[in-house]
């Protein structure tokens, strides 16, 4: 278990983990760090195995009753229970500000609302709910510099831009770097990447060009389908830009960290 | 061909159902200028514009300062109150060639080089001038010239923008034109470079008229 | 000069995208201009006390002006009138366009000096005025060089910011009929040259309105390069042609919005020239014209009130989204709709036009929020944008519909999807955790068209 120190009252905090779709299907590693993450510093996690999928891609296509017959799943899923903990800060955002619209008028209404209201984005939670410090040493495995990614959603839906920098400084022997244009969207826009897929690489291009451009060797970020877009672009240009969700770089700094 | 209450009866019908909304503007929301004068020089300065400040009785140096940098000038000058009398004379000392508005007319002044007008006002906060069509000022002197002199009384000078916008609704009668002048004519359509005087006069001259 | 277009707007977002994307150099020349003009905004920003409290009085102001929008415009009409202008109330464009052009018979009009309006664009005004003999003449300098060039303007501030100075220098050359020097001042002195003569001799002159101040009879025009003011004060006879929804009540309203607009196109606290029209010259004035007409227009405006669009009247066409839109910046502006793009465009073409095109618009979007963020009426333009899409699902295509709902009832249930994590270990297996660079499966395709997919998962269960 974590390292509390000696005579702390066991604040044994429990936390529902909702991976997200994209993270069950394809980045089920990033769940897992995240689960180790919180389990580290004390929090017993129970992972949301029935909670599919917020919803989000058909929410945000114009597909409102598609969206809410894939959300009431995740709704109910989540019904019982405390905090709930995405490891996507945009299904953050679609749970904590979109659920509500999504289901007014419906059965669901008021379970959906209040599901929301305990709804947390990964790295804000770690931070401002339970305290890094809760974490112990942090390490890098190898000093290095990264470059850590704004997901438009988190950034301006969430307004969260803190909460995942503290997180990074406070591993030892990581620089994180701001690069020329931070906050410009690196062209996912989930669906909009298949709709667009020109546009969605040029703006990816960008993107890759400022991150090479600070001599960043990965890129972090909290979500998932933003490092998809900017590392699959990398790759497809023949660039060496690997990407981690930011829980993979903190469990390993925690082993490191010893 | 729609009728004026049959449109206005349409706008009135759409927005029926929705609340009026009201709106307070906070009384502070201008800044603070602490020194008038001197941001107004900083100002006029930072938009390209070129500050002198004068009395009435240097106004015509001045004035012949800026002449002197120019090859053979023609001037144009407005009978406005706040053009010192020191002016003309000192523009005919020079040799330049001196003509009245509104005598001199639109298409003699557009080949003039300098066009000397009043301002009615000034603002230290954005460096701007208060150019009037009223009688005897008009339009063409500030606009079809190369250069723009512009003389302004001190303590015509207001400190913000909404100032000068409370002033202006004071006014009992006002022109059928008023330009806020924030330094001279430009552009930046051709690749962002930034090209002075594309329509308008390519050099403004401001001069803040003190007491002697 | 014909004011057709060799752009095919017909198409798709997609398609008339690719212009922009396949040319780097065209792209970088928006980036430029769009990045310094962010730069330039981000520093008018901080000479204001309490920016983000003076974006909610707009926003206040503006909302203000709409829901009492019939009172300001009767007011509006009122004290216009008693400035001795005219007024014409314009359903449409073709009674907007009807009412200038019988002016311009009576008027004996036969060239019109026009200062940059995007509502004359919106009218086809240019095209009414040519097919009826008259010669319009663009004379703000970007928008001369897309009239010179026979293009429509690709910004709703910076009309030409698509053209390069090579561009300009060749358009310009043909025009003198010798070869001009590749420099801006130089160019810009041909075109001062050029245009000089035609403001001293056109019959008319057309402008917009930035906004009018119902309780003053007064119409603003922010403008930069003196055009705007020769417009309204060199010909006899000047026409005004107005937004209805570009109205405000009085000048400390006035004051607050402009304190905004030219801080959040280019960060100047003002622009060059903001010109007051209060009627034609007066008894005594020396110069100016001896009518002024004021044409306001509806063309759809009233179906977006008391809807749940409405916010998007605010809008005072200052660009600010335009400058911040990541997608405009690599699609580029002719990629949208002749007349408004970027943000506001992609919002409000689809509101005033009900066309394939117009409909297809708020999907060429990230919905990313920048344009939300830098609104100074605070217009919550993505939050339109999506329900725009809400509103137009029923017109997918019936592939898209069919998709959405299929995969809808797949992931509705964890048994259902635990089939696809299934397939993704399967597809994690066969190419060994390596990075896959093609994949020939609908909509996977169209991903690895530009990007790799990541290296698929070889478990299919999470480790406890």
């Amino acid at each position: 278990m974590g390292p509390r120190s000696a005579g702390e009252e066991d604040e044994l905090d429990k936390v529902t983990l909702f991976p997200t779709c994209l993270v069950s299907l394809l980045f089920p590693d990033a769940a897992r760090a995240a689960r180790r993450v919180l389990e580290r510093a004390g929090v017993a996690v129970e992972m949301a195995e029935d909670a599919v999928c917020c919803g989000q891609p058909a929410w945000n296509s114009g597909h409102v009753e598609e969206a809410r017959r894939v959300a009431e799943g995740a709704v109910h899923a989540l019904a019982d229970g405390g905090d709930v903990v995405l490891c996507s800060g945009s299904c953050t955002t679609m749970v904590s500000h979109y659920w509500p619209e999504l289901f007014e008028g419906t059965d669901d209404q008021q379970l959906a609302t209040e599901v929301a209201e305990r709804a947390h984005e990964f790295s804000s939670f770690v931070v401002d709910e339970v305290g890094v410090e809760r974490l112990g040493p942090l390490r890098a495995v190898a000093p290095s510099a990264a470059v850590y990614h704004d997901s438009c959603h988190m950034l301006r839906g969430l307004g969260i831009k803190d909460a995942p920098r503290r997180l990074l400084a406070a591993i030892e022997g990581l620089e994180v770097r701001e690069l020329g244009a931070q906050e410009r969207c690196c062209g996912f826009g989930g669906t909009f990447s298949i709709r667009y897929p020109e546009l969605s690489s040029v703006m990816a291009d960008e993107k890759v060009d400022d991150i090479i451009g600070h001599e960043a060797a990965e890129v972090i970020g909290s979500d998932s389908g933003c490092l998809m877009q900017i590392c699959g672009r990398a790759q497809a240009r023949g660039v060496n830009l690997p990407g981690r969700y930011i829980a993979e770089v903190v469990a390993a700094a925690i082993d490191a960290g010893g | 061909m729609t009728d004026r209450a049959t449109f206005i009866g349409r706008v009135r019908d759409r927005i029926a159902d929705r609340g009026k909304t009201s709106v307070d503007i906070p009384s502070d929301w201008m800044p603070t200028i602490e020194d008038p004068v001197a941001r107004f020089e900083l100002e006029v300065t930072a938009v390209g514009g070129t500050f002198h400040a004068a009395t009435p009785a240097s106004a015509g140096s001045v004035l012949a300062g800026i002449l002197a940098d120019l090859d053979g000038p023609s001037v144009v000058v407005t009978r406005e109150e706040a053009v010192p009398a020191t002016v003309p004379d000192a523009i005919t000392a020079t040799g330049a060639e001196l003509l009245w508005w509104p005598e001199a007319g639109r298409e003699r002044t557009a080949t003039i080089t300098v066009g000397v007008t009043a301002a009615e006002w000034a603002v230290a906060e954005t460096g701007t001038v208060l150019i009037s069509s009223a009688p005897p000022g008009g339009r063409a002197p500030s606009l079809l010239t190369q250069v723009h002199v512009a003389f302004v009384s001190v303590d015509r000078l207001l400190p913000t923008v909404a100032d000068l916008f409370r002033r202006i609704a004071e006014m009992p009668t006002r022109p059928s034109n008023l330009v806020l002048v924030t330094g001279p004519s430009k552009t930046a359509d051709i690749e962002n470079v930034l090209v002075r005087g594309v329509h308008g006069p390519g050099d403004l001259h401001v001069v803040l008229v003190g007491p002697d | 000069m014909s004011s057709t277009s060799p752009y095919d707007y017909s198409g798709t977002f997609r398609e008339r995208s690719r212009v922009s994307v396949e040319a780097p150099a065209m792209r970088s020349a928006i980036a430029v201009a769009v990045d310094n003009q962010a730069v330039g905004r981000e520093a008018g920003y901080t000479s204001l006390v309490d920016h983000q409290g003076l974006r909610e009085v707009a926003a206040r102001i503006r909302d203000h002006n709409l829901s009492h929008l019939d009172r300001h415009l009767e007011r509006l009409t009122e004290t216009w009138e008693a400035a001795g202008g005219e007024v014409f109330f314009a359903s449409d464009a073709a009674e907007a366009c009807g009412y200038v052009l019988d002016l311009a018979k009576r008027s004996e009009v036969r060239t019109a000096v026009k200062s940059k309006s995007m509502v004359t664009e919106e009218i086809g005004l240019n095209r009414a005025f040519e097919d009826a003999g008259i010669e319009p003449i663009e004379t703000d300098l970007g928008q001369y060089i897309v009239q010179m060039a026979g293009e429509p303007p690709s910004h709703i501030v910076a009309p030409s910011i698509h053209k390069s100075q090579e561009d300009v220098t060749e358009l310009f050359s043909r025009i003198a009929g010798t070869r001009l020097p590749n420099d801006a001042v130089a160019l810009t002195r041909f075109a001062r040259d050029r245009l000089r003569e035609r403001f001293l001799t056109a019959e008319m002159g057309v402008s917009g309105v930035n906004l009018a101040v119902a309780d003053e009879g007064t119409l603003t025009l922010v403008t930069n390069e003196g055009n705007g003011r020769m417009c309204v004060s060199m010909p006899r006879v000047h026409v005004a042609i107005m937004g209805m929804e570009r109205v405000v009540w009085d000048f400390d309203q006035l004051a607050v919005i402009l304190n905004l607009l030219a801080r959040s196109n280019t960060g100047q606290k003002l622009s060059q020239y903001t010109s007051l029209v209060h009627g034609p010259r007066r008894a005594g004035e020396a110069d100016g014209p001896e009518e002024t007409h004021l044409v306001i227009l509806d063309n759809g405006r009233s179906n977006i009130l008391g809807t749940r669009y409405q916010e998007a009247l605010r809008c005072i066409r200052c660009g600010a989204c335009l400058n911040v839109c990541p997608v405009f910046r690599q699609a580029g502006g002719h990629a949208y709709d002749p007349v408004y793009s970027g943000p506001i465009g992609a919002v409000i073409t689809p509101l005033l036009k009900n066309t394939q095109q117009a409909h297809e618009l708020p999907h060429a979007s990230t919905l990313c929020g920048a344009c939300t963020e830098v609104c100074p009426v605070k217009i919550p333009l993505h939050d339109l944008l999506l329900y725009l899409r809400q509103d137009h699902a029923h017109e997918a295509a019936p592939l898209e519909r069919m998709s959405y709902r299929l995969w809808s009832r797949a992931w509705a249930t964890p048994r259902r999807f635990a089939w696809f994590r299934r397939g993704a270990a399967l597809i994690g297996s066969v190419t060994r955790g390596r990075p896959v660079r093609r994949l020939p499966l609908p909509l996977m395709n169209r991903w690895t068209k530009g990007r790799a997919l990541p290296p698929f998962p070889r478990k299919s269960k999470t480790e406890r």
